[in-house]
Parts: structure tokens; C-alpha cells; sequence
């Protein structure tokens, strides 16, 4: 939609302006420009052309309003990265607000004889028009320096920061960006040629920016396709995928980086050619650059090569062949290579859990594996929720069932980014990954299971029980738990709903269980522990309603039921 | 015909309906020649198409020995040439010297310090050393169309097209205008517009009149005058047989064509020998086009 709205903008505006055009003027209408392709002409103009042109881009308004936004588009896009891959991405990403002023810079620079009245005297002097677009066409030396430069300081910024980034920077994402606004000065270049007049570089920015953030953006209409699509990388910024693992990741940013830069020259040539259609030479290396952009697109489009597929596919259905484990107390935890740094705190949380609970639930402790695999439902780049599934590449999708990659089995699941709060960056301090041990070793389901189902434990005192050790074992976890009640309750459970990553548990708690868990929390711990103990097997039947736990703490708990439905086919075995 | 000349055969031009040139045919040789004409004349038109900016709609064009219609023709006339529109266009965040530069970087001017020694000699040349490094913004208009006549000659181009090269000077700044053009015409050739009749007799060696497009008169100044001797007369009153008249500040009428009874025979000017051939009172020579 709002492609044909610019489309009959430009349009409208291209009509406008010609008609506007007079017949005779201080510059007449059809003025005879600079000489178009010759055979004699001086290519070595270009080098003092270029001296005298890079420093009005680089001087010019709009390219020192880019250069002072990027610094806050850098930090923006880089404030919610935890990971190099999207770090890199962002880097490009906070580059391309640059990009946009540089082809409005480059394109008012291109047409400053037009707007300042020395069209004719410049069109009598003698350099060559394809001269002068070369030179132009060069300037984007300095904007990719510049680019550059800002690339080299967020890298060290991230480096630098209080928490280092796991990993190291890709090279090759980053210099997307510097590609991206050396494109800019070619895209610049080419409709100021073309189309002489100030309005349609700005026009420019609008459509290349429609074409990234509406053309490629592949969830939604009309493609409504997987994120993971390869067809994201003919956009000019392919952002990762939402899969939050490099190893589910197609990422082939070498034939992307080609891909830019057979667009740049391709673009660049157009605005070449606009003086002199049918020189060979620069046919040849047009047609050339049309090539290279057909090749690299179709590289990076084409089908998943079996192997590849069959290792991801392996990857997630077969986590024992690739995952890094420990087992420390009887209890196994194990990580994808990618994401071993988190064993130490899977333990912390899982040692704290089981402190607060008697010891009969330590006891099973040889049964309880920490291992680690993909949320059901995970955040795309939109801040809304999405389906894991979705975030795979197509073919490896359809070989991922969900039965068998979500098995139902007691364990304890880890997800791969983490679950958040809604649309933040917010630390949950591992109350997530509590509320799931504490689960477990509550009888209940941990984590969900196949396509995302949940059990319902509704009047259930072990539910209350499990949600109150978690909210004490975790750091700030009392806090935490009130905000996750009053933030992702409906009228009667805890469903997240909306939440673009929302807590991986087995179970959908009831909101009067978890008032009861929090009710407990105003109870000293050890009374709760010494209860606990003393009734363990007890509150621990699934029969056993949340009254049943008031009664044996000796207190009045708001939220407690006197009675338990487990008939429902949903509610927890 | 030799390379150093310019010849316009049956030239046409017109903008819509209004025809700036037709039919013009003339040519130009080395040394100063001024184009004479009231606004609208197709002084302009003419210089844009010897300059090579300006196609003609009929005729054929020979500009030092190329035909402008084909690039390579185009591009060879563009390098001897120096051009002053009459309406340039100015980059006013500039400085003087870096404007010039920059139109000698477009003149294919590439070694840097040949470049620049020839910036400083042309400022020099038209008085503007002293501002060089001032902005174009900063200058008066005069100044202005000192640096316009200064890139033009940049390189000692063999034919220098200059569109009213004189206005917005002041007295002492035309005279230095003439010496500078004078010094310039030996051996190049020069191609001027004017309103000021006093410019053309003081530096050109030849005169086209131009009228409605077409050519009226061509040849030197003097002859210009010498075809009006013993036309132009002074009265104490006007007379509705004259051509044309006017009273001048002395208070006694000053007439062209037939005299009235008592009036006094004068030495004819080039102004008064414009002013017959184009018929026409001064006030009005300037209005009609």
C-alpha cells in the first residue's frame, strides 16, 4: 500500500515539476549539458573533481546531521544485543539512518549546479559528464570511511562494556553497514542524474526504506513467511533470524556483502550511464554487475543443501550429540556449545531452589537433567510473539516435528535466549528457570511440552508451593513474581498472554495459587520449611488443595481453595 | 574560412512561439567583436549557441573549425573556450579562489600548481586578488561578475564568449574591464554583448547589430558612425519628423533623421548610429523586444 502511495507521489510530483519546467528561462529548458561519452575523453579530471566534491559531501548539512544521529542509532540498536551475531548486525543496522542523509547529501551536492544557477556556465566547460558522475561516484570514499570509523567505535564500545559479549565480532556482517552507505552515495548519485530535482532524493530514502522494511519484511502481508526465509537476504540488511542459536542460522554474510556490493555498482552505473547509453565499456561492466548481483542473490536464496539440513535437523531432535553436559551433585545439565557460559547459573538457580525445599525432594535428585532446548514460543524482531518453529529455515522446519522435539519428559528445559518480560531487556535473576526446578521437584511438568502445551494445576498446593520456592530461591525473586502475576495473569491464570517471550513452564498457574505463593511469602521461610517437611508426601498429592497448605502453616492464605479439579483432561498428572 | 573563426549559417531558434533567432547568418574573426541589441534581441541566445550550450533549431554552426552538434566537435570547442553567462549562478559559501578553482578542475585543469598559478594570474588579471579568500556571499555584485569574467579566462582560451560582461561595474572597474578584454583580444577571439554603445567603440574592431532575431548591421564601429553622419542634429525644440529625439540635459533637443527647421548638424555617436538604425528612442530601445 504504501508503495503505490509513493509510487503516485513520485508521480504526481515528476508531472509537477516538469510542467513547472519554463520554456525559457534564465537557464533555457533545453540546454545542451556536459559532453556525454567521447572517446577523447580525460579520466584523470576525476582525482581533483573528486578533492573538490568529497569535501562538500562531507561538509554538506545533511551528511554531518547523519553523522551526529548515528552515534544514538548505533547505541539504540546495539542497547538489547547480549550476542556477536546480533551485535554485528546492529552495528550495520545503527549505520543505516547514515546512509539515508548520505543520499540526500550526495544527491543536493550532485544537483548544486541546477540549484545554484551554474548549470549553463558548467555545462560550457569542457570535463565530460560521465567525468563528473565518476568523480561523484568516488566521493563515497569518504562517507565509507566515515562508516567505517563509526563500525570500528561501536566494536570497541561493545568490547569494552561492563558485560563483554561472548564471542568475537563478524567482520562481515558489520561491513554491511559501510557497504550500505557507500550504496547510498551511488543510489544519490544515480537520481540526481536521472531525475534532476532535490524532492526525489528525499523520495529515494522513503522507497529504499519502504523496499527494506516492507518488500523484504517477510512475516507479514502478503508473504506471511518464515522469518528465517532465505529471501531476507535480497534485502540490503538481513537482521538474524529469532532462532537465538548460530548454529540454526543461515547466515552467508560473504555472498551478502557481494550481493550490496553488485547492487552498488549496478546502481552506480545507471547514474553512469545516463550520459552516455551504449558505451561498451561501460555496458560490459554494467552487465557485469547485473550478473553478480543475479549470481550472489540466487546463492544466497537457493535450497538448503541436504547436509545442512540434516545437521540442524540433528542439531535440535538429537541434542545429545551436540550438547556439552556436567553433572554436578547428581544433577545433569547440559548446553548447546554456544551457550555452555550459562551452566554456572543454571546450578545456582537449581542449587538455591532445592535449598528450599525438604530434602526428600533433593532426594530424586539423580532424576532431575537441566537440558537445554528451544522455547516453544519465542520473541521475533517485532517484539511479538511467534511460533520456534517459524524462526527455522523452511525445510528444517518441516522435518522438526514437534512431538519429537518438545518430548514430554519431566525434565528441566532451558531455552536458548531466555525468557523476558514483554518487549525488555529487564533480569529476570533466573526466576524463570526456578519456577521450572521448583516444578519439577514439585511433581509437575517443568516445561511445556509439543506445541506448547501446559497443564493446569489449578487449586493445587504443590503448584503454590513450587511457585513460592522459586520466588525465594531466585534474587529479587519476591519482586519478580509479583510483576510476572500482575503482568501476565487474565482473570483467573497466569497465560502470558501477548508476551513475546513468555516463561517456559509446564504449567498454566492458576492467579489464586499464585496469590497463596505470594501470601506465603510473608510467612518466615523456615516455618514454611519445617511445614513442608513435616507434610511433604501430603502437599504434594495432586488432591491436595492450597486450604489443605493454609492449614498445615497454621495461617489464613488469601487465594487458598478448599478443593481440587483434577477430572479435567488438562489439569496436571 | 580558418579554424580561428565562428560561422553561423541560416541560424533559427525559438522558445515556444517566440523566435529568438532566425535566419541569422554571420562570422566571426579573431579580435573583439560586440554584439549591439536591445533585451530581447537574441544577443543571449546566439552567445549560448557559440558557447555550445544552446542547440539551434535550423542552421549550421562552425565554432574554431568543429561542429558543436556532434560531442566530439562539442568537446573540442568547450576545451579552447571561455564562457561568462549573463546570469551564472554563483556556489556564495565558496571563496573566490576555490569557486575558480573549481571551474579550472572542470576546465581539465589537472596538475595542481599549474591550476593554481593560473587562479592567482586570472584574479589578478580582473582585480580580485585581494578577496580571494573572502566568500562569494561577501562580495557586491560588480565583484561578482569580476570572478564570472575571471574563470572564463582561465587556460588563455582561444575564444571567449562573454554575456554582458559589463553590468554592475562601475567606471573605474569598466575601464580596467576594457584594458583586460583589450590585452586579451590580441590574437584570441573575443565575442561580447553589450548595452553600453561606449564599451563597443572603445574595444571592438567590429559591431553586429541584432534586432528581432535577426541581423541589422555588421561591420567596425566606425563605419557604424560614418553611416550615420549627418543624420543626428541638436534643436531648442523636438520635432515629429525625427526619427528619433530626445532633450538632453542642457536643455536643447538632440535629434537622428531629418533635421527641423534651424537645428544644428552634429558629430554622430555610436549610441545615435545605433539609435537610427534601430529607429527607436533610447528609453524605448531598452523596453521593446
Amino acid at each position: 500500500m504504501e508503495l503505490i502511495l509513493i509510487l503516485v507521489i513520485g508521480v504526481v510530483g515528476f508531472r509537477v515539476w516538469r510542467a513547472r519546467q519554463p520554456a525559457f528561462s534564465r537557464t533555457p529548458g533545453d540546454l545542451v549539458g556536459p559532453v556525454g561519452w567521447t572517446a577523447d575523453m580525460r579520466w584523470t579530471t576525476v582525482a581533483p573533481l573528486l578533492r573538490a566534491d568529497l569535501r562538500r559531501v562531507l561538509l554538506h548539512p545533511a551528511f554531518l546531521f547523519g553523522v551526529a544521529i548515528t552515534w544514538g542509532m548505533v547505541a539504540l540498536a546495539l542497547s538489547e544485543e547480549d550476542e556477536w551475531l546480533g551485535a554485528s548486525a546492529g552495528v550495520a543496522l545503527g549505520l543505516v539512518p547514515l546512509g539515508w542523509m548520505t543520499i540526500i547529501a550526495t544527491n543536493l551536492t550532485a544537483l548544486r549546479p541546477r540549484r545554484r544557477g551554474t548549470e549553463e556556465l558548467f555545462a560550457s566547460l569542457p570535463a565530460p559528464q560521465p567525468v563528473r558522475t565518476s568523480a561523484l561516484l568516488a566521493t563515497a570514499i569518504g562517507p565509507g570511511l566515515v562508516a567505517t570509523l563509526h563500525a570500528l567505535g561501536a566494536v570497541v564500545w561493545l568490547m569494552n562494556r561492563d558485560r563483554p559479549l561472548p564471542g568475537s565480532p563478524l567482520w562481515q556482517e558489520i561491513a554491511v553497514g559501510v557497504v550500505i552507505v557507500i550504496g547510498a552515495v551511488a543510489v544519490g548519485v544515480a537520481v540526481a542524474r536521472w531525475l534532476p530535482n532535490g524532492f526525489f532524493g528525499v523520495l529515494a530514502v522513503v522507497v529504499v526504506t519502504l523496499i527494506q522494511a516492507r518488500v523484504f519484511e517477510l512475516t507479514a502481508w502478503p508473504w506471511h513467511t518464515s522469518d528465517a526465509h532465505p529471501a531476507r537476504f535480497l534485502a540490503f540488511l538481513a537482521e538474524p533470524s529469532s532462532v537465538a542459536d548460530r548454529s540454526l542460522e543461515l547466515r552467508p554474510s560473504g555472498w551478502h556483502l557481494v550481493y550490496l556490493l553488485g547492487w552498488t555498482a549496478t546502481v552506480a552505473l545507471v547514474g553512469i550511464l545516463r550520459d552516455h547509453r551504449g558505451a561498451r565499456p561501460a555496458m560490459a561492466v554494467f552487465a557485469l554487475s547485473l550478473l553478480t548481483v543475479g549470481v550472489t542473490g540466487w546463492i544466497q536464496t537457493r535450497p538448503l543443501s541436504d547436509a545442512s539440513r540434516d545437521q540442524m535437523v540433528s542439531y535440535l531432535l538429537e541434542p545429545e550429540l551436540h550438547q556439552l553436559c556436567r553433572t554436578v551433585d547428581d544433577i545433569r545439565y547440559c548446553a548447546y556449545p554456544g551457550h555452555s557460559g550459562e551452566l554456572d547459573d543454571w546450578q545456582a538457580t537449581t542449587a538455591a531452589v532445592l535449598a528450599q525445599l525438604p530434602p526428600a525432594a533433593s532426594a530424586r535428585a539423580a532424576d532431575l537433567d537441566l537440558v537445554q532446548r528451544p522455547a516453544t514460543i519465542i520473541g521475533n524482531s517485532d517484539c511479538g510473539p511467534s511460533r520456534f518453529r517459524d524462526s527455522l529455515h523452511p525445510t528444517v522446519a518441516a522435518r522438526v516435528e514437534p512431538a519429537r522435539l518438545w518430548v514430554a519428559d519431566g525434565d528441566v528445559h532451558p531455552s536458548f535466549g531466555g525468557e523476558a518480560f514483554p518487549c525488555s531487556n529487564r533480569d529476570d535473576h533466573g526466576f524463570f528457570l526456578a519456577v521450572q526446578v521448583a516444578a519439577w521437584a514439585a511433581g509437575l511438568p517443568p516445561a511445556p511440552h509439543h506445541d506448547d502445551q501446559r497443564c493446569l494445576a489449578t487449586g493445587q498446593a504443590r503448584s503454590a508451593i513450587a511457585l513460592w520456592a522459586a520466588a525465594t530461591a531466585a534474587p529479587d525473586g519476591a519482586r519478580t513474581m509479583n510483576d510476572v502475576v500482575r503482568d501476565g495473569r487474565d482473570r483467573t491464570h497466569l497465560r502470558f498472554d501477548g508476551w513475546d517471550s513468555p516463561p517456559m513452564w509446564g504449567v498454566t498457574f492458576a492467579a489464586a495459587d499464585a496469590e497463596v505463593a505470594k501470601a506465603m511469602l510473608a510467612l518466615p521461610d523456615e516455618r514454611i520449611r519445617s511445614a513442608l517437611s513435616l507434610h511433604w508426601d501430603l502437599l504434594m498429592d495432586r488432591t491436595t488443595a492450597t486450604a489443605v497448605l493454609a492449614e498445615v502453616l497454621g495461617t489464613e492464605l488469601a487465594g487458598a481453595t478448599p478443593a481440587v479439579d483434577v477430572s479435567s483432561p488438562a489439569a496436571c498428572r | 574560412m580558418t579554424s580561428a573563426t565562428v560561422e553561423l549559417r541560416g541560424l533559427s531558434k525559438s522558445y515556444g512561439s517566440n523566435r529568438a533567432l532566425d535566419d541569422v547568418s554571420t562570422t566571426f574573426t579573431s579580435g573583439v567583436t560586440g554584439l549591439l541589441g536591445p533585451n530581447g534581441a537574441g544577443k543571449s541566445t546566439l552567445l549560448r549557441i557559440v558557447a555550445t550550450v544552446l542547440a539551434p533549431d535550423h542552421g549550421t554552426v562552425r565554432v574554431l573549425g568543429q561542429d558543436p552538434g556532434d560531442a566530439e566537435g562539442r568537446l573540442s570547442v568547450r576545451r579552447r573556450l571561455g564562457y561568462a553567462p549573463q546570469d551564472p549562478g554563483y556556489y556564495l559559501n565558496l571563496t573566490v579562489f576555490d569557486f575558480v578553482d573549481y571551474v579550472a578542475i572542470l576546465k581539465e585543469m589537472n596538475d595542481r600548481r599549474a591550476r593554481h598559478d593560473d587562479v592567482r594570474r586570472v584574479l589578478s588579471s580582473v582585480g580580485l586578488s585581494d578577496v580571494a579568500h573572502k566568500k562569494l556571499k561577501a562580495l557586491s555584485g560588480g565583484m561578482r561578475r569580476r570572478v564570472i569574467l575571471g574563470q572564463a579566462l582561465l587556460g588563455a582560451p582561444e575564444l571567449l564568449v562573454l554575456d554582458e560582461p559589463a553590468v554592475g561595474l562601475d567606471p573605474e572597474q569598466r575601464l580596467r574591464f576594457r584594458e583586460t578584454i583589450s590585452t586579451v583580444a590580441e590574437g584570441q577571439m573575443v565575442l561580447l554583448s553589450t548595452h553600453q554603445t561606449e564599451d563597443v567603440a572603445a574595444i571592438c574592431h567590429r559591431v553586429v547589430v541584432i534586432d528581432r532575431g535577426r541581423v541589422r548591421w555588421e561591420g567596425s564601429p566606425e563605419a557604424l558612425v560614418d553611416d550615420a553622419r549627418g543624420r543626428v542634429w541638436t534643436a531648442p525644440a523636438a520635432s515629429p519628423d525625427a526619427l528619433v529625439s530626445w532633450r538632453t540635459g542642457s536643455g536643447v533637443h538632440r535629434l537622428i533623421g531629418d533635421p527641423p527647421a534651424g537645428a544644428h548638424l552634429e558629430d554622430p555617436t555610436i549610441e545615435d548610429a545605433y539609435l537610427l538604425l534601430l529607429g527607436r528612442r533610447p528609453d524605448l530601445a531598452d523596453v521593446e523586444a
